[in-house]
């Protein structure tokens, strides 16, 4: 993983940077958006996003992550109005039959995502919080609260 | 059975490996990113070919009468739908000075971790470009590196890095990591365009310009890499400011002169709606807000209804692609109005005709409304308005004169609120409520849920046993009994074989059958610079006294063990004098000087040979609630060196405002690694179930917002044990988690 801790200046870094973290991008998309397909996609807009902004990215990684995640944060958003409007939805969005992965699903959005970003990409609190955009607190508070209710709905 | 953590990141490593990413080359990262560049040139000349086709088409369905809007014979809402808003369960907090001089009509943001205000206009109209930011979670304010321009009229919004600053005269970005200000590109604004609003729409900033007479119509600029790109116009009769806001796929604007909602989303085309129905008999007053809630465009509207004999709000809701539902509306006008988005709620802040002060919380799932009570500040015009999804924060404005909507002359603030939302209401379930009502002054609650006997501490110090909790029928019979012979009491105690121990200030112990009927008594005279705080019954019927110095520096105690009469132990009896040592389960006294002290005034003898114990590991952490001063909690955690000795004490202060969410205020001890809970109360009468987690934080929730006493918790995996006193009787409440 690459995680300068000063300005990048050098531009080739990029296509590395690509190859190295795309595979797991597309994975973490994955998790959050329950569609391959969908999932690279948003991916692909994440990095031609910070492509864009490659010259004022001090941390990669950290912006690639949040790049992603504000992508599938998009997504759910047009799939809610896609349901209010009932218009027809890209992807059958029902059950995988994976207890824990459908008890997450059900999740709200951010809930979710907090979960994901821990145990799946193994984030601190801090990176949660940068990735989310919302304090260290909230995140403590809020994954003590999700866990608290995912324990009850598996037991 | 793996732990549930284990259990998660199991399945979602699972879920992540079970795809396999295509391989797609670098150079579609690349061609993405041109096209994306291309497409925003590009939008410009689409958004004009749009206006001109939304010009031809829709304008033309508006009715011909702009300026009024239209009165149905049917509404579906009629004036007796109208009711005066509950309180929204919540409360403000008067925020700390603001290294900011008073002013008003400030640009403020949310940055996620920080309330940034900037700009605004003092009394006498002079602009400003100086700024200052405010932490919620640490109650802090501090000033930013001043902007080098002011502009009046100047839109700010936050873009996730930075806020984004946007006037005739010029722009410029704060990035608050590195407290700096950097240059934007200045719009083309000339032949007396300007701007309205600046908004996010999606990902993108997105100003919006109104028009004159030279250069009528609506304009939209994006800001790109290095210019803003100007991508829409609506060639619209009129020039006046367009309401608008963001929205996730474009902009909405609201039309002053025809009431028309017009939707630019972007990638698809100009729509545009009617104005909504109003009820019969009312009428358009003023202008009208937009604002985002619950994932729809509501419209807040000032009218005067029943012809004019009444002032009303009403809120509509674009549904889709028309305004659906044209309520609720309230009995009281705002007007000079200013909308926020707040979460996915919304809220309406303005000068009230009713002379109230409290702006309008919007519910965006419901619809409901609610007021946010007892507004704080004098100010109800022209503030600086933004909001976390749990905060509402409010800075500067004007106060109007009484019964004029009108800022001439009207004083500008320099102060300002916080409202914080309460954590949705726990409902109790009342375990057992005794009607008795001794004066308390604390308690303790059984040790779980359903069973167990809770005690309470009446006024005169004595701890007396509330009664046996029948798990089966939750009854909970009145037992207080009161016992004035024993004099005051200091304290008390229930022993493990039911019997309870009372000690009196004098000096006595009495031992109490659970029927109330005394059991034994010893009595132990008082020692000058001696006070006994506490007895208990242990095994073999010893009493165990402990006495402290009268000195509360201190750290010594004295304990007596004082048998009964008829006790295993005969009529041995000791004294000795002891210092609190704790190991890693509990505390106690460890023997420090075996004092062949006489006992002979208790007619006792004292061995030599008694037990002593001492703890090789003493426990660092004592973390205890204390009650503040103030409207915060506070914390108090006391640590100590390995050896006991040492101790430190640290009053973390957590600011009640943030209470059901979470703190990291104040210094914690890298010592601290055990989770706890406890009771905090605030001097406004509010109290507060406090935990102490194992990574340093603190987290609260708040279970008893209402007038309730809170005496006691006890938590365990089930929920929550309280013993509060209220509506004149005791109640053992429990909380579900």
């Amino acid at each position: 993983m690459i995680e300068p801790e000063t300005r990048v200046v050098d531009e080739d870094w990029f296509p590395a940077f690509y190859v190295a973290q795309r595979a797991g991008m597309v994975r973490l998309a994955y998790v959050l958006v329950d569609d391959l397909e969908t999932a690279e996609d948003l991916v692909q807009q994440a990095f031609a996003r910070m492509y864009a902004a490659r010259g004022r990215v001090n941390d990669p990684a950290a912006y690639l992550r949040s790049a992603v995640y504000n992508a599938c944060r998009n997504h759910h958003r047009r799939l809610r109005v896609r349901r209010a409007r009932s218009l027809p939805l890209p992807s059958d969005d029902g059950p995988i039959g994976d207890h824990v992965i459908d008890v997450v699903r059900r999740l709200p959005a951010k809930r979710r995502a907090m979960v994901v970003l821990r145990f799946y990409a193994g984030l601190t609190d801090h990176e949660i919080a940068e990735t989310l955009g919302v304090p260290v607190g909230t995140v403590k508070s809020t994954l003590h609260r999700t866990l608290q209710q995912l324990r009850e709905e598996l037991s | 059975m793996n732990s549930l953590e284990d259990q998660l990141a199991e399945a979602l490593a699972r879920q992540g490996a079970s795809v396999a990413p295509a391989t797609v080359p670098f150079d579609d990262v690349v061609v993405r990113a041109h096209r994306r560049v291309r497409r925003r040139r590009a939008a410009g000349a689409l958004g004009v070919a749009a206006a001109v086709l939304a010009g031809g088409v829709v304008w033309s369905a508006f009715r011909p009468d702009d300026g009024q809007v239209t009165v149905v014979d049917d509404p579906t809402i009629t004036t007796e739908d109208s009711s005066s808003p509950p309180a929204a369960a919540g409360s403000w907090t008067v925020l700390p000075d603001a290294p900011l001089s008073a002013r008003h009509t400030p640009s403020v943001v949310w940055t996620g971790s920080e309330f940034i205000v900037w700009g605004g206009s003092d009394a006498s109209g002079f602009v400003l470009s100086d700024g200052a930011a405010y932490d919620p979670a640490a109650g802090t304010w501090r000033p930013i590196t001043p902007n080098s321009w002011g502009h009046p009229g100047a839109q700010a919004v936050w873009d996730g890095e930075e806020m984004i600053v946007a006037a005739k005269a010029g722009g410029a970005a704060y990035d608050p990591v590195t407290d700096s200000w950097r240059e934007l590109p200045t719009l083309d604004l000339t032949d007396g365009v300007g701007i309205s609003e600046v908004v996010m729409a999606g990902d993108d900033v997105v100003a919006v310009g109104f028009g004159s007479d030279v250069a009528p119509g609506t304009r939209l600029w994006r800001l790109g890499e290095s210019n803003w790109e100007f991508f829409g116009s609506a060639e619209r009769v009129g020039n006046l400011n367009w309401k608008a806001i963001g929205m996730a796929d474009g902009v909405a604007m609201w039309n002053p002169l025809d009431g028309a909602t017009v939707l630019f989303q972007t990638g698809t085309d100009w729509s545009a709606f009617q104005a909504p129905e109003l009820p019969a008999r009312a009428t358009l007053s003023g202008d009208v807000e937009l604002v985002w809630a619950g994932g729809a465009v509501r419209a807040v509207l000032p009218l005067l209804m029943d012809d004019g004999d009444r002032n009303a709000t009403m809120i509509a809701t674009l549904d889709g692609t028309a305004w659906t539902d044209p309520g609720p509306t309230i009995d009281t006008m705002f007007a000079l109005t200013q909308t926020s988005p707040f979460g996915d709620d919304a809220v309406v802040l303005g000068g009230r005709f009713d002379g109230g002060k409290d702006p309008l919380l919007l519910d965006g799932e419901t619809g409901a409304v609610q007021f946010l009570a007892d507004y704080p500040l004098d100010t109800t015009i022209d503030q600086g308005v933004a909001a976390s999804d749990d905060q509402l924060f409010v800075w500067g404005g004007q106060t109007p004169s009484d019964g004029e909507q009108s800022t001439d002359s009207s004083p500008v603030s320099a102060t300002g609120a916080l409202w914080t939302r309460a954590a949705p209401a726990a409902t109790p379930t009342t375990l057992g409520t005794s009607s008795a009502s001794p004066p308390l002054t604390g308690g303790s609650v059984p040790g779980g849920m359903g069973s167990g006997i809770a005690t309470v501490s009446t006024g005169n110090g004595a701890e007396l046993p509330l009664g046996d909790l029948d798990p089966q029928t939750a009854s909970w019979p009145d037992r207080f009994m009161e016992f004035p012979e024993l004099g005051p009491i200091q304290s008390g105690e229930l022993s493990t074989d039911g019997r309870f121990v009372v000690l009196s200030t004098t000096g006595l112990v009495t031992i109490l059958r659970p029927d109330g009927i005394v059991d034994d008594q010893v009595a132990v005279p008082p020692t000058p610079g001696w006070t006994p705080v506490a007895a208990s019954l242990g095994p073999l019927d010893v009493v165990y006294l402990r006495e402290a110095p009268d000195d509360p520096a201190s750290t010594e105690s004295r304990f007596a063990a004082v048998p009964l009469e008829g006790s295993k132990r005969g009529t041995r009896a000791a004294m000795f004098t002891t210092t609190e040592a704790c190991n890693e389960y509990w505390c106690g006294y460890v023997v420090m000087q075996s004092a062949g002290v006489s006992l002979a005034d208790l007619g006792v003898t004292v061995p030599d040979d008694f037990d002593a114990v001492t703890w090789p590991s003493p426990r660092p952490l004592v973390p205890t609630i204390g009650r503040a001063d103030g409207p915060d909690a506070v914390m108090q955690v006391t640590v100590s060196d390995p050896d006991g000795s040492n101790r430190r004490q640290w009053n973390v202060r957590i600011p009640s405002t943030t209470l059901d969410e979470s703190s990291s205020a104040g210094e914690w001890h890298p010592q601290i690694d055990s989770s706890w809970v406890g009771i905090a109360s605030t001097s406004d009468g509010r109290h507060f179930l406090v935990e102490l987690f194992t990574d340093r934080s603190a987290y609260g929730r708040v279970l008893q917002p209402t007038a309730a006493d809170v005496y006691a918790a006890y938590r365990d995996q089930s929920g929550t044990t309280l013993l509060t006193f209220r509506d004149g009787a005791v109640h053992l409440d429990t909380y579900d988690g």
